[in-house]
C-alpha cells in the first residue's frame, strides 16, 4: 500500500513539462584507460527534472551517470536512446518485487545509474542518450523543481564483457592500517574475495591508504554521507572504496554496507563501502580462518552490491533480483536450497556446525552484470 | 566402491566436485530452545532484527542471550549481535561477564565492543570496566577505545589505574 501511495504521490507530481537540459559539458576528461568523463550541472527548473545527454561514440561498452545536490533528494526516471526510444523508466520498476536499481528512489541527495545493467539489456549504439532526473523532498515523492544538480557522465570504451577487473582501494579507518593482524587477516580475506570473483572472470587490482576517518563509521547515506565523501577523495579515478573501520553504525554486528547500489565511480556522499572488522572476527576479536573466509564473501558481497547486484532473493522472500537465472523462489526452505550459496544470498545458513556454508556461487546474469558495471576494465 | 570412485577420479585426473555437505549430526550444536531461537534469529542481515525482536517470546532473555554470546562460533556476527543486546540492555545485570570480556585475551572481540559502549554506561560502571580492560591481557587496544569515548566526558588518562 506503501508502495501504491508513493507512486501515485511521484505520479501526481510529475509533470510532462521536460524541464531544462544539462548544459553542454565544461569539463571532460579520461578517467583510467577507458572511461571518458563529462561534468556539467544543470536545474531541475519549474517541472523538477533535468534531462542529461551522454554521448556515446562507437565501441563504447557502458555508462554511467551520477547526479548530486546540495537541496533534494534525486532519483533517475527514465532513460532514451539514442532513437528517442524510452528504454528504462521508472514506471515499470517503482512498485515491482524485483529489484534492477535502485535509482528510481530518492532517498538520497544523490543517484547514480549504469547502463546497460544486465546482458539482456541493449547494448549501446552510437549517438545521444538522454537520462532524466528529477529532485524531489525528503519524502522522496513530492517533487521539488527548480534545484541545481551537479552531473557526471561516465563513458566505458572498454569492449570486453567476458573478463574484466575493478580497483579497489582499501582505506583504513584511523589506526587500524597498523594492527598487524588485521593487516593480515584483511589482506588473506581480499586473497579469497579474488578466488570468489574469478568465478565471474572479475580480477581485482587492490592498493592499501591509510586515513585520519574515525574507525566508527556511519551508516552510508545520511549522516554517514560527509564521511563517504571524505573517504573518496583518497581514490584515484575510477577506484571504488572499501573503508575497514571498527564498528558500522554503532552496530557490531554489520559486516559490512554499499554506499549505494550500484555505487558512483567519482566522489560523492555514496561513494564507499564501509566494513566493520569486528562483527567479521567475532568475540574473540581473531581473525579464525572461517572468519577470514567469511570477511572475505562479505568483501566480494559487499562490492557486489557496489558493481549493480541484488540480493537474489530479499530476506523476507518477498522480492528478488531482475535476473532470469537466479529463481524466484519463496519460502525459507526453499530460498536457501536454490540460492543459499549464491554470493549474493542475504545471509549465512548452515552455522550450526560452527562453520557457516561459503557463498561462493555466481550466475551468469550476474557475472553480466559485474561485466558491464562502468568501472569494470 | 569409494576407493574405486576415488582412483578413476585421481586417474582421470579430475578434481573431485567441491560439494558442501552438512557435519554429522553429532557435530552440530545443541543450544536451549531460548538461544537456538536468537541464534535463528541472528542470522538475518535485513532487515536487521531489532534486541526486542531477537528476544520475543523468551522467558530468561538475558541466559539465552549469554549462551549465544558464549557458545556460537560462527557465523561470527551471532554471537556479537547477542553481545551487543547484553551489552546495551543489561550492562548492570552482566557486569561479571563484562568485566571478564575486557580483561580475557580470548573474548577480546566481546571487550572491544564493551568498551566502545562506554559512554552508555553508568558512570560507575564504566570506571569499573575501564580499570578491569587497562589491567588486562589487551591494554593498548582497551586505552584507545577508552580514550575514544570517554574524550567528551573525562580528561583522557583519568581512567588510568
Amino acid at each position: 500500500m506503501r508502495c501504491l501511495i508513493a507512486l501515485l504521490l511521484l505520479a501526481a507530481c510529475k509533470s510532462e513539462d521536460p524541464g531544462e537540459d544539462a548544459g553542454t559539458g565544461d569539463d571532460a576528461g579520461v578517467l583510467g584507460e577507458a572511461i571518458r568523463t563529462n561534468e556539467t550541472s544543470g536545474n531541475t527548473g519549474t517541472a523538477g527534472e533535468l534531462a542529461v545527454t551522454v554521448s556515446v561514440e562507437e565501441g563504447d561498452r557502458s555508462f554511467m551517470v551520477v547526479g548530486t545536490s546540495e537541496e533534494a533528494h534525486l532519483a533517475v526516471l527514465a532513460i532514451d536512446d539514442p532513437s528517442g526510444a524510452t528504454i528504462l523508466r521508472w514506471q515499470d520498476w517503482y512498485n515491482e518485487r524485483r529489484y534492477v536499481t535502485n535509482a528510481f528512489w530518492a532517498t538520497r541527495q544523490a543517484t547514480v545509474i549504469n547502463w546497460p545493467i544486465r546482458d539482456i539489456d541493449p547494448a549501446l549504439v552510437p549517438g545521444d542518450y538522454v537520462v532524466h532526473l528529477g529532485s524531489y523532498r525528503a519524502d522522496g515523492t513530492t517533487s521539488r523543481p527548480d534545484i541545481d544538480v551537479d552531473v557526471t557522465s561516465l563513458i566505458s570504451s572498454d569492449q570486453d564483457v567476458e573478463r574484466g577487473a575493478i580497483r579497489v582501494l582499501v582505506l583504513w579507518a584511523d589506526g587500524l592500517g597498523e594492527d598487524a593482524a588485521l593487516v593480515s587477516a584483511t589482506e588473506a580475506a581480499i586473497a579469497h574475495w579474488a578466488d570468489v570473483w574469478e568465478g565471474a572472470d572479475m580480477a581485482l587490482e587492490v592498493r592499501y591508504e591509510q586515513s585520519s576517518i574515525d574507525p566508527l563509521l556511519p551508516y552510508p547515506g545520511g549522516m554517514g554521507g560527509p564521511v563517504l565523501l571524505e573517504a573518496s577523495a583518497f581514490a584515484e579515478p575510477g577506484e571504488v572504496v572499501v573503508i575497514i573501520g571498527e564498528l558500522v553504525n554503532d552496530d557490531p554486528s554489520q559486516y559490512g554496507v554499499s554506499g549505494q547500489l550500484p555505487g558512483p565511480l567519482v566522489p560523492s556522499t555514496l561513494s564507499a563501502i564501509v566494513v566493520g572488522w569486528l562483527a567479521n572476527a567475532g568475540g574473540d576479536g581473531v581473525f579464525s580462518d572461517n572468519d577470514i573466509q567469511l570477511y572475505g564473501e562479505v568483501l566480494a558481497h559487499e562490492v557486489g552490491h557496489y558493481a549493480g547486484l541484488f540480493h537474489p532473493v530479499e530476506s523476507a522472500y518477498d522480492a528478488w533480483d531482475a535476473l532470469d537465472d537466479t529463481p524466484e523462489c519463496g519460502g525459507q526452505r526453499a530460498c536457501e536450497d536454490m540460492l543459499g550459496t549464491n554470493l549474493m544470498f542475504p545471509y549465512s545458513i548452515g552455522c550450526a556446525t560452527g562453520m557457516c556454508l561459503s557463498t561462493t556461487g555466481i550466475t551468469n546474469d550476474q557475472r553480466a552484470v559485474m561485466q558491464r558495471y562502468t568501472g569494470t576494465r | 566402491m569409494r576407493w574405486l570412485a576415488i582412483t578413476l577420479a585421481l586417474a582421470c585426473n579430475t578434481p573431485e566436485p567441491q560439494v558442501q555437505e552438512a557435519p554429522p549430526a553429532e557435530t552440530q550444536l545443541v543450544l536451549s530452545d531460548g538461544a537456538r531461537a536468537i541464534f535463528e534469529r541472528s542470522l538475518i542481515r535485513d532487515p536487521e532484527p531489532s534486541c526486542a525482536e531477537l528476544t520475543e517470546g523468551i522467558a530468561d532473555p538475558v541466559s539465552a542471550l549469554l549462551e549465544v554470546a558464549e557458545r556460537v562460533q560462527a557465523p561470527p556476527r551471532s554471537g556479537m549481535r547477542a553481545a551487543t543486546c547484553l551489552v546495551r540492555e543489561h550492562a548492570s545485570a552482566i557486569e561479571p561477564t563484562m568485566t571478564r570480556w575486557v580483561s580475557e585475551r580470548r573474548t577480546m572481540g566481546y571487550g572491544l565492543l564493551a568498551l566502545d559502549h562506554l559512554d552508555r554506561f553508568p558512570p560507575e560502571l564504566a570506571d569499573r570496566l575501564s580499570r578491569a580492560a587497562l589491567a588486562g591481557d589487551f591494554p593498548d587496544a582497551a586505552r584507545r577505545r577508552i580514550e575514544r569515548r570517554t574524550i567528551e566526558h573525562e580528561e583522557p588518562g583519568t581512567l588510568a589505574p
